[in-house]
């Protein structure tokens, strides 16, 4: 955990500092009242000192367990699927609308785990849009972007 | 308004049938939701927060309300049957539930949980009735410095009692602070931190956060672990009714650890797992065979599992009379309070006595449709347990990107949420909690109000807080609480030496 402590305390170290800063410029009082930046400030300041309690900590100790392997090979690359394909569906959501966009989103989230036939991806995908739209958009009144599909 | 009439409010509410649906419908979703180990009452109350926007609020409440206690219930079921947890407060049921399983007593210990859940549940909503318009009166005298010293008291509790490493806890509750004053100062109507996104110019909505933090990460996690085979019990569902020795062995355990799980439950931070942990170890240490625990003994599930659910009742009590969640899922209940115009604190019972009531009332319903959903439908439970998990996520992943996207109608706030997720993904590599930063998130503005105008109050005193007496207990206790790891160390190594 050395490593880990050490960069994410000098992240949270960071944060809270640069929060610090932007409270000072927000204005710390309002005449003589405590303005929007008061609390902001303080929070930011405890936040960069309590991050020291995971640094030090970190510093002193003596670089242990290096092979902390929770993710087995495959593992990372299976998430950054997974992100892409959760950007992918609301980047295109507005474009393409919600049922094509979502049908294809679910044929690669069927597959990404597990090796399956085509033809079920395919068929719970279809299953999944046209149900989830049913459900929100007639039943719920959410609206949900049409997109290509406009026409219909 | 007297006692017998709230109690007729109460119910008046909960069985209208429009309620009792949605009650059903929680407790049905809770089960669900218990039953399958990687999707938490947190991610999935989220989830159906966008859901409820339409509904009255005592409607709403009382749907994800009876979610929250009905994972307490399925939390028990692949603990016994799988040795899983469904649920972090079930993991203690795992040591003397799923050896009973595995001794052909099952049934015996399904049966005894779930009835031990229904008696600990109605007596925790029981309490509720007595306690809390006595504790709302109390807290209606508090004034902003007292709520300043509260909230403190009450995320400095929370960072006490997690899990993980304290300054980490603490850490993730300023960070949750810090995200809450994001957007409009609710004072000047400055805008403030925003760096110009407009998006968030209003500040941050809690359904993006939650979901992403709960829902998004866990999944990200999972997917990094290789899928667990996973093994039901093959065991006879038959006899969940316990026998007269099982009764006679359950009652004390069952009585103490209402009792004891109710209590922990008040405290923030306490509850779920706590009160199951404590209601075990004490039972170990008053049994006369204390060698029988871990064996299956029924006591060890029929304890723990009654102090969850009482502490799933007992953790409303503070929620609905001071405004103070007691742990992640609460905040986010309350967040579902605040959408619906609802601000949950002292003067919810006074101008809000139909959500109030209603939802007490509820309980009632809800444990006692939670006891026949849990002991005829087992068997359809224990089937749901046979969908693997690379077919239930990518459902968990759609459910998460269209709740993003009904909070606003836009797919921003799908992108904050994708941020949070990845946020709690990355939080849970490096050893952080995301619970502690959304009890910060809600409880930010509350806590920043309540000081400002504690300082507007006194003129800029901040002797304040140290002269109101109650402030100045809540914040001794919170400052003891927090200074408790270096005095521990300091009796326990004499004087540390200086450079050592």
């Amino acid at each position: 955990m050395k490593k880990r402590d050490l960069i994410s305390s000098v992240i949270w170290m960071a944060l809270g500092a640069l929060f610090a800063v932007a409270a000072f410029n927000a204005g710390l009082t309002l005449k003589g009242k405590p303005g929007p930046g008061f609390l902001p400030f303080l929070t930011g300041i405890a936040l960069a000192g309590v991050s020291l309690f995971v640094l030090i900590p970190a510093l002193l100790r003596k670089e242990e367990e290096s092979a902390d392997s929770n993710a087995p090979a495959g593992g990372t690359k299976k998430v950054i699927f997974a992100l892409a394909a959760l950007f992918a569906w609301a980047a295109a959501l507005d474009f393409v609308g919600y049922l094509i966009t979502t049908f294809l989103f679910m044929v690669f989230a069927t597959r990404l785990m597990e090796p399956r036939k085509w033809w079920v991806s395919i068929l719970i995908a279809l299953l999944a849009s046209v149900v989830s739209y049913l459900l929100f958009s007639v039943l719920l009144e959410v609206q949900l972007p049409k997109g290509l599909l406009s026409f219909l | 308004m007297d006692f017998f009439n709230t109690v007729m409010l109460a119910f008046q509410v909960a069985l209208e049938p429009m309620n009792i649906f949605f009650c059903f419908l929680g407790c049905l979703l809770g089960t669900f939701v218990g039953v399958l180990p990687g999707l938490g009452p947190a991610a999935s109350i989220s989830l159906l927060l966008p859901i409820t926007f339409k509904m009255p609020p005592e409607t709403s409440i009382i749907m994800l309300g009876g979610l929250y206690y009905g994972t307490m219930y399925g939390g028990s079921t692949t603990s016994i049957l799988l040795n899983i947890p469904g649920e972090a407060a079930s993991v203690v049921t795992c040591l003397d539930g799923y050896k009973m399983a595995r001794n052909g007593r099952a049934g015996a210990a399904l049966g005894i949980s779930a009835f031990g859940s229904f008696i600990a549940g109605t007596f925790g909503t029981v309490m509720i009735m007595l306690l809390a318009p006595p504790l709302a009166q109390v807290a209606l005298k508090f004034g902003p410095p007292e709520f300043v010293g509260l909230v403190f008291l009450g995320l400095t509790m929370v960072t006490y009692l997690s899990s993980g490493s304290m300054p980490k806890a603490l850490m993730m509750a300023m960070v949750g602070l810090l995200l809450s004053y994001i957007g409009t100062d609710i004072v000047t109507g400055r805008e403030r931190f925003t760096l110009g996104i407009s998006t968030i110019a209003g500040g941050f909505d809690m359904v993006p956060i939650a979901m992403g933090l709960f829902g998004i990460s866990e999944v990200l996690l999972n997917l990094t672990q290789p899928e667990e085979k996973r093994e039901v019990f093959q065991t006879k569902l038959k006899d969940l009714l316990p026998t007269k020795q099982d009764w006679k062995d359950s009652a004390g355990p069952i009585t103490r650890g209402s009792v004891l799980g109710f209590f922990t439950g008040i405290i923030p931070g306490g509850g779920g797992m706590i009160a199951s942990f404590l209601s075990y170890a004490m039972e170990k240490k008053i049994a006369k065979h204390p060698e029988n625990f871990g064996k299956g003994d029924i006591r060890g599930v029929a304890g723990p599992e009654s102090a969850n659910n009482a502490g799933a009742q007992g953790a409303f009590i503070p929620m609905l009379t001071m405004g103070i969640p007691c742990n992640v899922t609460l905040a986010i209940l309350m967040g579902a309070l605040m959408i619906h115009g609802v601000t949950p604190g002292p003067r919810m019972l006074a101008d809000f006595p139909r959500v109030f009531w209603g939802v007490v009332g509820s309980m009632y319903v809800g444990n006692l449709m939670l006891l026949l959903l849990n002991l005829p439908l087992i068997g359809l439970w224990v089937k749901m347990l046979k969908v693997p998990y690379s077919l239930l996520f990518p459902f968990i992943l759609l459910f998460c990107l269209i709740g993003a996207y009904t909070v606003g109608n836009n797919v921003q706030d799908v992108f904050i949420m994708l941020f949070f997720g990845i946020l709690g993904f990355l939080m849970k590599r490096f050893g952080y909690e995301p619970a502690p930063l959304v009890l910060g998130f809600v409880l930010g503005p509350m806590f920043e109000n309540a000081f400002r105008q504690s300082l507007i109050i006194s003129r800029g005193n901040w002797a304040i807080f140290a002269t109101r007496p109650i402030s100045a207990t809540f914040l001794i206790i919170a400052f003891l609480l927090l200074l408790s790891p270096a005095i521990l160390k300091l009796f326990k190594k004499g004087r540390p030496a200086i450079g050592d």
